[in-house]
């Protein structure tokens, strides 16, 4: 049983991480006194690890720059273009990074011009009464000076 | 590798050619690699290469600084590569019917009169030929170009445990092809 998890922890790359040093210790000390565990350890390596350690970076050939420099010339001629210019910076400034964070926006934008404009006002009763009172409808005179605005905003308001 | 100066990245996003040439001098090799290792051939490998360089310079005005350009070019590669991988394979299905075992043991007489170097180019090829795309990728971002299991988690944006998960996988199925005798 203990051997089973052991060839799973180095098959997910334990035994060459140290950074997680519970896991490296217990191969590693499981190494110590397992010689079936060392056979696959070996094995591993030279199956899944070894051939790929001695290959030398691949260059890529000399024109291929050329072949990248004439496409973004003409990237550069189509963003001279007004309207393209224009489409490509409403789209960079639109752009969402992943779809799992565009749907839950979607979905979010939908819900309030949906809830939003069927919302009713909520006046306050006092503010209703304040209202009334200012109109006249309750004491019959619909005097605005003897309400005593304060300021100019609070009369264009009411 | 060292990561190349905000400026240039500022000035190549602005669309000057000169910057940008050294972002492409600067990723080029390990984008080019990448896509060889992970395409069947060089031709195709030239053309995935054009196209993460397209790609990057088309969203450098995205880049907000916040992750390394080096991370970031090395994610659109493989994102890329991989999309390109997939959409190839769908094709090569298609219309071939391929038999990996086969092709596999097909091929094998040549490698008698390769050298060393040679023999294990061919005999990753080989490896990886038998891998998923998405497995192909973990196994080139850590055992080709030595990646700690965070920057790979990184580059490919999967957390950390997609990444060892992935790589157990790719390791049982090498381990399988060996003892089946198929590598």
């Amino acid at each position: 049983m203990k051997c089973r998890i052991m060839k799973e922890k180095m098959m997910m790359g334990y035994l060459e991480d140290r950074a997680e040093k519970e896991n490296f210790l217990e191969i590693e000390h499981h190494l110590k006194e397992c010689s079936d565990c060392r056979i696959f350890e070996d094995e591993l390596n030279r199956n899944t690890v070894t051939p790929f350690g001695s290959l030398d970076p691949i260059q890529p050939p000399k024109e291929l720059w050329g072949k990248v420099q004439s496409e973004i010339r003409e990237l550069n001629q189509k963003r001279s273009l007004p309207q393209e210019g224009l489409i490509e910076r409403i789209r960079t400034s639109i752009s969402i990074r992943r779809l799992s964070y565009g749907i839950p926006a979607l979905v979010a934008a939908l819900l309030l011009l949906t809830v939003f404009p069927r919302t009713p006002v909520n006046v306050n009763v006092q503010t209703e009464q304040y209202i009334a009172e200012a109109l006249g409808v309750t004491n019959g005179t619909g005097d605005f000076e003897s309400l005593n605005f304060d300021t100019e905003v609070e009369f264009f308001f009411m | 590798m060292e990561d190349i100066k905000e400026t240039t990245v500022r000035d190549a996003a602005n669309g000057d050619e000169r910057a940008f040439q050294e972002i492409y001098l600067h990723f080029s090799t390990f984008v080019f690699s990448i896509s060889v290792r992970m395409m069947r051939n060089h031709t195709d490998a030239e053309e995935v290469t054009q196209e993460v360089f397209v790609q990057v310079y088309k969203s450098l005005k995205k880049f907000r600084f916040q992750s390394s350009l080096k991370t970031w070019v090395y994610r659109i590669t493989v994102n890329t590569v991989i999309n390109y991988c997939k959409k190839y394979n769908k094709e090569r299905s298609r219309t071939e019917g391929y038999d990996e075992t086969m092709n596999v043991q097909g091929v094998a007489p040549e490698m008698e009169q390769k050298s060393y170097k040679e023999e294990q180019e061919f005999k990753v090829k080989k490896i990886l030929e038998l891998l998923s795309s998405d497995q192909r990728a973990i196994v080139i971002l850590r055992e080709i170009e030595g990646m700690d299991y965070r920057e790979i988690a990184e580059t490919l944006d999967i957390n950390l445990n997609t990444v060892r998960s992935r790589l157990k996988r790719a390791r049982e199925k090498m381990m399988q092809y060996v003892k089946k005798g198929v590598i």
